[in-house]
């Protein structure tokens, strides 16, 4: 078997070896059989389907929320939405899977406590077994969202030339509103595009609590199963998805921000 | 006597701070007429800022006005609701920041900047809006002003910047302009440009305007009347004229003394002893006394009042 | 400078609980966080049973009064466990700071002074491992060492030195450029003596601000690998795991999950709360318009 799998050859050949079948678009076999590309494959949509839901609840709910709290500073709006973003923050999300899994399927059994169903094919179903892994991990980051977005806008409402405006005698919701959301967000989506990379790894988590078959649920399983070549290729995919988010990152921020772009 | 465009009467701001009421603005009155410049002279903290802030009521938190009144076209500002004092910014007074990096926003074109100013207060459509923002730039000096129209602040320079900046403020034919330091943060060789811009538009647009500096000199040249202010308090109002030939007040004194000249050439620059007294808590009588080098016992005891001692010229000071 | 220099000794320490106290709600946390520290490290003392003992006869007891917490599914009392727990979690967290600012306190330090290549090449590496999220960095980097909670520590320590490096040459960096550097320089002061009198001292804050998410990091990783099955070993009382665990029996026994979590989260609230406010007593600076 050593031969055939060319492991006697020296560490550095393999490793070029296996790169060189990767461009070709070809990341071998798993141990137990099935191709790892396929592998993947299969199971890549339900992480991102899963990933996307999280991030546009997260955004819009932390980010009016946020807005709203630095709009009416010191007021109770402020106050609650604070406290709900440190809570968001600093419960442990499988902790919180935990709890909702008990409320909600064992206790009220409105919800099923694992398992998958397509939104393609099931929407209603498919959303039913969406709604708790998605909230566990979602209000990690809504409250992520809302706390930094908050400060963004609390700096920007500071700023001379905002006070500029006020001086112009503009009104606030037509002008300064729009002068202060547009300069805040620069800051905040450089940290949505950084969440997106860190929800990738929380997903994993996630995956196995809900038993979701995604590719976070595929790593683990890999990694107990010492299937080697799986772990190889769910790394690699892992790595290009950062790469991309990165990528995006970087241009949005040019895209936003005009110094980087007319220089 | 014709009434003057702006009429401040004993106009207070105080401060309400964790270590007490700093009273930045303490009892100050003077006024500016129609195609006037005035001049609002003081060192840093003097409270000529926050005067001018006043009269915009934009006043920064902890500070609120406490008393007086500040008459404009014969209507007291200090009236007003928020909606009606908003119509007044930008259109009937505009204000000129010292720094025009922090005035004008960095992520928006400052085609667009123009532009809605004269929309909100003009009633412009977008056509005419830019077509008025587009002449501006061009009386201010911008070159090319169509192609610029569409640039960034940052792709502009310091003294470009603040004509822009001017442009805004001119921008829906103010009667009163107040420019706060519009020089300090420019180059020296441009300083002078800038200030010959300003006092242009002014003639062409017949604006009044207020301006606040601490360099006595600047307003030798520039300004019909001058004010002088000291930790709060307007210690000599007088023409330009009857200022410099004919200086009342010990701190007015100090000031032209420390004024850089010819025959200070290798020898220190003159100063005024002392440092500014508390807000929070001045002193009992002249705030200034214990720099002045001509007290007496009454100075200790009262504070003096502005007291007319020429046809245009009034001193707060018990020596006169 | 003034309000930044750092006070040391007994006054600093005084000074330092003073303005803590004044920050009513991070102060709450600091408590929080040291009572869970002193519960872990008084575990032997205070527990009523042993934690690994198992007890067939009793599994999967409600709580009552004598198991607190009731018992798992070995038999074993639950409060014991969950006690134990925080001295596991508190050992990995050691661990992780220990790693972090040895390691990279020094890198960062040599990256700012020395620059040029040895600045590009640090800072490449810090990049790379930058690049992944906290938690799969972890994964692989246990993937690579093997299981337990000392790995867990190892892995959360390596994780971070990439942040803490950042952090120190960005501070050796802005002082560099500083002026009383080039003074301190003219009047014969070496480079050493330079970094051990000024960038050390105003380092200090920041690391310690980024010590608390260190160890809240560390403490939830743990967690986060043990749940898993990739961090402590059972028999080992890890918080974690014994949420693992629990989720099994949730509908019949949610006990064994639920304490455990309660403790994991009151910890990391606490040192969250208190991290956020460090930053407010350790720079006190003049507080803006309300």
């Amino acid at each position: 078997m050593t031969i055939k799998y060319g492991l006697d050859k020296p560490l550095f050949v393999q490793y070029m070896t296996w790169l060189g079948l990767v461009v070709r678009g070809d990341l071998g076999h798993s141990v137990y059989g099935p191709a790892v590309l396929s592998l993947i494959a299969q199971r890549l949509p339900a992480t991102l389907y899963l990933a996307i839901a999280v991030m546009l609840v997260a955004v819009a709910i932390g980010i009016p929320l946020g807005v709203l709290a630095a709009v009416k500073r010191n007021t109770w709006i402020d106050r609650l939405a604070v406290s709900i973003s440190m809570l968001g923050t600093t419960i442990p999300y499988f902790f919180t899977a935990i709890i909702l899994i008990l409320v909600f399927s064992l206790y009220l059994n409105v919800l099923p406590s694992s398992g998958y169903a397509s939104p393609l094919q099931n929407p209603i179903d498919s959303l039913r077994h969406l709604i708790l892994p998605a909230v566990s991990i979602g209000a990690l980051y809504t409250g992520t969202f809302s706390r930094i977005t908050r400060g963004s806008m609390m700096e920007t409402l500071q700023a001379g030339h905002i006070e500029f405006l006020h001086l112009k005698g503009l009104p606030d919701r037509q002008a300064i509103f729009p002068h202060a959301v547009k300069n805040a967000m620069i800051p905040i989506l450089t940290v949505i595009c950084l969440a997106s990379g860190q929800l990738l790894g929380g997903i994993v988590i996630i995956e196995q609590i809900f038993q979701w078959p995604g590719i976070g649920n595929l790593l683990l399983f890999s990694i107990f199963r010492r299937d080697y070549p799986l772990v190889q290729g769910v790394t690699l995919v892992y790595a290009l998805l950062f790469f991309v988010i990165n990528l995006v990152t970087d241009l949005l921020y040019a895209f936003l921000n005009p110094k980087i772009r007319y220089d | 006597m014709v009434q003057a465009l702006l009429e401040v009467k004993d106009l207070r701001t105080h401060f309400f701070t964790e270590r007490g009421v700093l009273k930045a603005v303490d009892g100050v009155s003077f006024s500016v007429g129609e195609k006037e410049t005035f001049g609002l002279v003081g060192e840093s903290g003097c409270g000529k800022t926050v005067t001018s802030l006043s009269i915009m009521r934009r006043v920064p938190y902890p500070g609120k006005i406490t008393g007086g009144e500040i008459r404009f076209m014969g209507e007291n500002l200090l009236e007003k609701t928020d909606l009606e004092m908003r119509r007044i910014r930008g259109k009937e007074i505009a204000y000129i920041m010292q720094d025009p990096l922090t005035a004008l926003d960095p992520v928006f074109r400052i085609g667009m900047q123009l532009d809605e100013t004269v929309a909100a207060h003009l009633g412009l459509g977008s056509g005419e809006a830019r077509e008025r923002t587009l002449s501006l730039l061009d009386k201010v000096g911008i070159p090319s002003a169509k192609e610029r129209v569409k640039d960034y602040q940052h792709q502009f320079s310091g003294g470009m910047r603040q004509r822009i900046v001017i442009s805004i403020a001119l921008s829906c034919n103010p009667k009163l302009l107040i420019a706060d330091e519009p020089t300090t943060n420019l180059d020296v060789t441009i300083q002078a440009q800038i200030l010959g811009l300003i006092k242009q538009m002014n003639t062409e647009f017949g604006t009044s305007m207020i301006l606040i500096t601490h360099h006595l000199g600047l307003v030798a040249e520039t300004v019909d009347r001058v004010g002088v202010m000291y930790a709060g308090d307007l210690v000599e109002l007088a023409d330009t004229k009857s200022l410099f030939n004919d200086t009342k007040h010990p701190y007015t004194l100090g000031l032209l003394k420390c004024i850089p000249r010819k025959e200070y050439r290798g020898v220190r620059l003159p100063t005024i002893g002392g440092t500014l007294p508390n807000l929070v808590d001045p002193p009992m009588g002249c705030k200034f006394h214990s720099r002045c080098p001509f007290v007496t016992d009454e100075c200790l005891r009262e504070k003096p009042r502005l007291e007319k001692v020429g046809r245009e010229h009034e001193v707060a000071c018990h020596h006169h | 400078m003034e309000s930044s220099k750092l006070q040391t000794g007994s006054r600093g320490l005084r000074l330092f609980f003073h303005r803590l106290r004044r920050q009513g709600v991070p102060y709450f946390g600091f408590w929080m966080a040291v009572i869970m520290i002193l519960i872990g490290v008084a575990a032997p003392i205070i527990t009523p049973y042993d934690p690994t003992l198992m007890v067939s006869e009793i599994k999967f007891e409600p709580p009552s009064f004598q198991h607190p917490f009731g018992t798992d599914d070995l038999g074993r009392d639950v409060l014991t466990r969950t006690i134990y727990g925080a001295r596991i979690s508190l050992w990995v967290a050691t661990i992780a700071l220990s790693i972090a600012v040895i390691l990279g306190v020094p890198l960062g330090l040599i990256s700012g002074y020395f620059g040029r290549y040895v600045d590009a090449a640090i800072m490449r590496f810090a990049d790379i491992m930058l690049a992944f999220p906290d938690v799969l960095l972890a994964l692989l980097i246990i993937v690579i060492i093997g299981r337990g909670a000392t790995n867990v520590g190892i892995a959360i320590g390596i994780a971070w030195i990439p942040h803490y490096a950042r952090l120190m040459r960005g501070s050796v960096l802005s002082v560099k450029g500083q002026e009383y550097v080039e003074a301190a320089r003219a009047i014969g002061q070496t480079s050493p003596s330079i970094l051990r009198r000024v960038i050390l001292p105003n380092s200090i804050a920041p690391v310690v601000v980024m010590a608390t998410m260190t160890i809240s990091h560390g403490i939830l990783a743990e967690a986060a690998l043990s749940f898993l099955g990739l961090g402590t070993m059972p028999p080992d009382p890890s918080w974690g795991l014994m949420m693992n665990t629990g989720r099994l029996y949730l509908r019949t026994a949610s006990w064994i999950a639920i304490f455990p979590g309660i403790f994991c989260a009151i910890t990391v609230l606490g040192l969250a709360l208190f991290g956020d406010g460090l930053n407010d007593v350790m720079n006190p600076k003049l507080r803006r318009e309300g």
